[in-house]
């Protein structure tokens, strides 16, 4: 190796030395300056998502009405919407158009199928509602 | 109670009120990543646009988050919580205006079986409480540069 090279590599280490050193600063006067109450919220909300999500895991889905994607066979969301079916006014039991939201009878499952083909294919499939564009 | 001390209660709070929606928010759509994606593909974006929105969404919560964590950043966290909640409102707002050729899918509500009304008023909430959180920590920030209290300091007549 070079001395110049050797030079390069010193000026390098220096430099990630320098900004380890600035980094760990910057962490230790900011976390000491971490409040209490904002904190609390944090841990909070991912504790409230972490339990949500576990608790939805454990509980049979019964009858419910679940939003197709515009290609009319994709379900977008494990979370139910009201019925009829509301994903906007174009949306609903007598139009022509794809489907926009699938009834499914989920009570001997914890578990959204992902497409409406694998709904009805599984028996979960009651009725549909149609896209009017 | 002391004018200062509620000043820093109340930012504290509409702080901790925003930590708890980004959060709660961030986690559950990391928690369902796929799922959130396809919820994304289901609005009126286009399909080229989703992979972006999905990640700088995301990239944005946690931004706020964090901003709102630290006092020396909180002003920023307040200014870009409002920026953002501005925008989501703004966006449910033109939804319930019917302003979209297409229905977008309100599947992508924070809350499980929230129609695009009810989502539109929590929204709101949350836009106010990013304003309130922004003043409060503007004049709490005043008062410690001593400009709020040039009139307390002045000598009493004689």
């Amino acid at each position: 190796m070079t001395r110049l090279q050797e030079r390069l590599l010193d000026l390098l280490r220096g430099q990630a030395v320098k900004r380890s050193v600035l980094f760990n600063h910057f962490l230790k006067l900011n976390m000491k300056k971490l409040q209490f109450l904002p904190l609390m919220a944090l841990v909070l909300g991912l504790g409230l998502t972490l339990s949500m999500s576990s608790f939805s895991s454990n509980v049979n889905l019964g009858i419910n009405w679940y939003p197709v994607s515009t290609d009319g066979n994709t379900i977008t969301s494990s979370t139910p919407i009201s019925e009829p079916p509301s994903n906007g006014d174009g949306c609903a039991k007598n139009n022509d158009q794809n489907v926009c939201a699938v009834k499914l009878d989920l009570t001997s499952t914890s578990t959204v199928p992902a497409t409406v083909s694998a709904a009805t294919t599984a028996g979960y499939f009651l009725e549909d509602a149609n896209r009017d564009l | 109670m002391n004018k200062y001390f509620s000043l820093h209660i109340l930012s504290d709070t509409c702080a901790s009120l925003l930590v708890l929606l980004w959060s709660y928010s961030l986690g559950k759509k990391l928690m369902a990543f796929a799922e959130f994606r396809m919820q994304m593909t289901d609005q009126v974006f286009p399909a080229s646009m989703v992979p972006f929105l999905v990640y700088g969404l995301l990239l944005a919560q946690l931004l706020c988050a964090a901003l709102l964590l630290f006092p020396k950043y909180r002003l920023l966290g307040f200014w870009s919580s409002l920026l953002l909640m501005s925008l989501f409102t703004g966006y449910i707002g033109l939804v319930l205006l019917k302003a979209f050729t297409q229905v977008p899918c309100h599947c992508i509500s924070i809350l499980a079986g929230m129609d695009f009304k009810q989502h539109f008023f929590f929204n709101l909430f949350f836009t106010a409480v990013a304003g309130l959180g922004l003043i409060f920590t503007l004049k709490k920030e005043r008062r410690d540069k001593g400009m709020d209290t040039i009139v307390s300091h002045a000598p009493l007549p004689a």
